[in-house]
């Protein structure tokens, strides 16, 4: 691989745009000390390097500075990829990967096992493979990096973020086709993977959580449903990040129907439904619309 | 400056969790790469590398391994202080914001840029907040550690870094507190122009749109140009929630059900502060909780 060296980096696109090094380093550092960092003889610290890359409009975590043009090209990609499948915005998922394909060294595996598993994950929402198939195919993308997975020794693994997603995946295909035993299995060790390691991966827990919740709503588990959801709700107050605070509430709202507190469940049902709206997901909010009519006739608009 | 480098860092929170090289990188690169790695004489891709640390359980921003001692005290003294601004929890912050003089060094001069703005924000130590002159002053101060000619008139042209364009936005949101309209929009509008003219930008920025959008559409509704205040606060709250940064999103909607309100859609009004007073009560935010609440009395009869 071609490294490119943060003082090139900086110094490649300072010059792209026309700035000299005076310009871009005032106020942030002495023009020396910039001219120290492009040579590569000084490096300055991590939050003056993080202004100047802020200045020229660059990623600044120190670690995409040190990305060639096709790497930071792929992680902006798999950015955009992450937003339209949580979006279930398939049309521009498969757009994301295609170019990612087409960008992607062959050799790269771990590129290539996001490609597959948003392949699996795409194909499978838009109906065009059967939940076998997808099955198969997240498997192989599993195996990719880690060819000695054992979904029974699921805790004594070591896992990347890419692993995780494409382990709380397969469980949702389990769940899909009915063997929800198999997948509340999973997502428990995986659930206890993730909280025994302490990630500092925001989504993970929050996400890995909220599938394990629905599983064991399923399984009519709904105590424990209701704790798997909490700890969901509470993840995603604690980092930040709401993609799975209102389908939190949605679960403890119908586990609280199912338990026979139907007050309690039309109070939750509602604030689940003004969550949705909130963060502006969609086809959930149509679940739950249907949902609260049936059990409780309660009557939201789409 | 000490560094200590991604590779050493890797083998020591290997060995320290009794792990071997192949187990490791099994699947993510060869045994010889992640031994390059270690020796400092190789550094495989960006992807390779948060893999290994993601396995690791270590965060997987590289720079986090670049770290002095010194920065590493630092950050979250910093994270902490912007939280305590979010969440309104003015003495947690002051404290915080000593803790941070303390051990700010003479020549840190972004550092020191971040305390004197939190400074302005949260008032002197004894409690008693500054005037808005006293603020303007030290946001001016500030600002200018870093862009020693800024004036709020010129500052077309220039790029800027996220603390800089905070504290811009603090800036023209103080014009418009003072009634100097015209001067905090003429501000505001170089901002969002500058954020959104760099794709690139609003990718990594982090939610800043949402903070500009946020207090420019507030500074438009003071002055009654609620359908503008509609439309700024609708492409903040829509762009950062399709980025994944929700931070402003709750204080988005409540400004938005306010210039439904006034501009006559109360049934769209009340629909937004039943979203924005849901969404903080979700995320257990009394102090905003109560504001929403407040207004919703106040100008649509909603009680919640």
């Amino acid at each position: 691989m071609q490294e490119i060296f943060i003082g090139e980096y900086i110094r490649h696109h300072r010059q792209d745009k026309g700035l000299s090094q005076e310009k871009l380093c005032e106020g942030i550092c002495e023009p020396m000390t910039l001219s120290r960092l492009e040579n590569g003889s000084q490096t300055p610290s991590f939050s003056c390097v993080n202004a100047l890359l802020q200045r020229l409009g660059l990623p600044d975590d120190r670690f995409t500075a040190l990305l060639s043009q096709n790497e930071l090209e792929i992680v902006r990609l798999r950015k955009e990829l992450v937003a339209a499948i949580s979006h279930h915005n398939t049309g521009k998922g498969w757009e994301t990967v295609r170019e990612l394909d087409r960008i992607a060294k062959k050799d790269d595996q771990v590129v290539r096992q996001v490609i597959l598993r948003a392949k699996a994950v795409l194909g499978r929402e838009d109906k065009i493979r059967s939940p076998e198939e997808t099955l198969a195919m997240l498997e192989e993308a599993l195996r990719i990096t880690s060819p000695h997975f054992d979904p029974e020794e699921i805790s004594r693994g070591r896992y990347c973020a890419e692993e995780i997603k494409i382990i709380n995946s397969i469980s949702d295909i389990y769940s899909e086709i009915g063997e929800r035993k198999k997948a509340a299995d999973i997502l428990s060790q995986l659930l206890r993977y993730i909280q025994k390691q302490n990630q500092d991966i925001p989504q993970l827990l929050s996400m890995v959580a909220y599938n394990y919740a629905i599983d064991l709503t399923l399984l009519k588990r709904y105590e424990e449903a209701i704790e798997t959801a909490e700890l969901c709700w509470q993840s995603c107050v604690e980092r930040n990040h709401y993609q799975f605070l209102p389908g939190s509430v949605h679960i403890i709202a119908e586990c609280r129907y199912f338990l026979g507190e139907l007050e309690e469940s039309a109070r939750l049902y509602t604030r689940a439904y003004y969550l949705y709206r909130a963060i502006d997901e969609k086809s959930d909010l149509e679940i739950l619309t249907k949902e609260a009519k049936e059990h409780l006739g309660l009557l939201f608009k789409n | 400056m000490r560094e200590i480098f991604i590779g050493e860092y890797i083998r020591h929170h290997r060995q320290d969790q009794g792990l071997s090289q192949e187990k490791l990188c099994e699947g993510i690169c060869e045994p010889m790469t992640l031994s390059r790695l270690e020796n400092g004489k190789q550094t495989p891709s960006r992807n390779r590398i948060q893999a290994l640390l993601q396995r690791l359980g270590l965060p997987d921003d590289r720079y986090f391994a670049l770290l002095t001692p010194y920065e590493a005290a630092i950050e979250p003294l910093q994270k902490e202080i912007s939280d305590c601004l979010v969440q309104h929890r003015r003495e947690a912050g002051l404290e915080k914001l000593g803790e941070l003089e303390a051990l700010a060094e003479e020549d840190d001069q972004l550092t020191r840029q971040f305390i004197l703005f939190v400074r302005a924000l949260l008032g002197r130590a004894d409690g008693e907040p500054y005037s808005p002159s006293e603020q303007m002053d030290l946001l001016t101060e500030s600002i200018r550690l870093t862009m020693p000619r800024f004036s709020p008139e010129t500052m077309g042209g220039q790029l800027y870094s996220h603390m800089e364009v905070r504290i811009m936005n603090q800036i023209a949101d103080l014009f418009s507190q003072c009634g100097e309209h015209k001067r905090a929009f003429d501000l505001f509008e170089q901002l969002m122009e500058y954020i959104q003219n760099r794709t690139q930008g609003i990718l990594w920025s982090r939610g800043v749109l949402g903070l500009v959008s946020l207090s420019y559409a507030r500074a438009l509704a003071r002055t009654a140009r609620h359908r503008e205040a509609l439309e700024i606060a609708e492409l903040g709250w829509s762009t950062c929630i399709r980025m994944g940064y929700y931070d402003f999103s709750p204080a988005l909607l409540h400004v938005m059900a306010e210039c439904y309100h006034f501009l006559g859609s109360d049934e769209k009004s009340r629909d937004l502060y039943s979203q924005a007073y849901y969404l903080y009560e979700a995320l257990g935010d009394q102090y905003h909780l109560l504001r929403v609440a407040k207004s919703a009395r106040e100008q649509l009869c909603l009680e919640f």
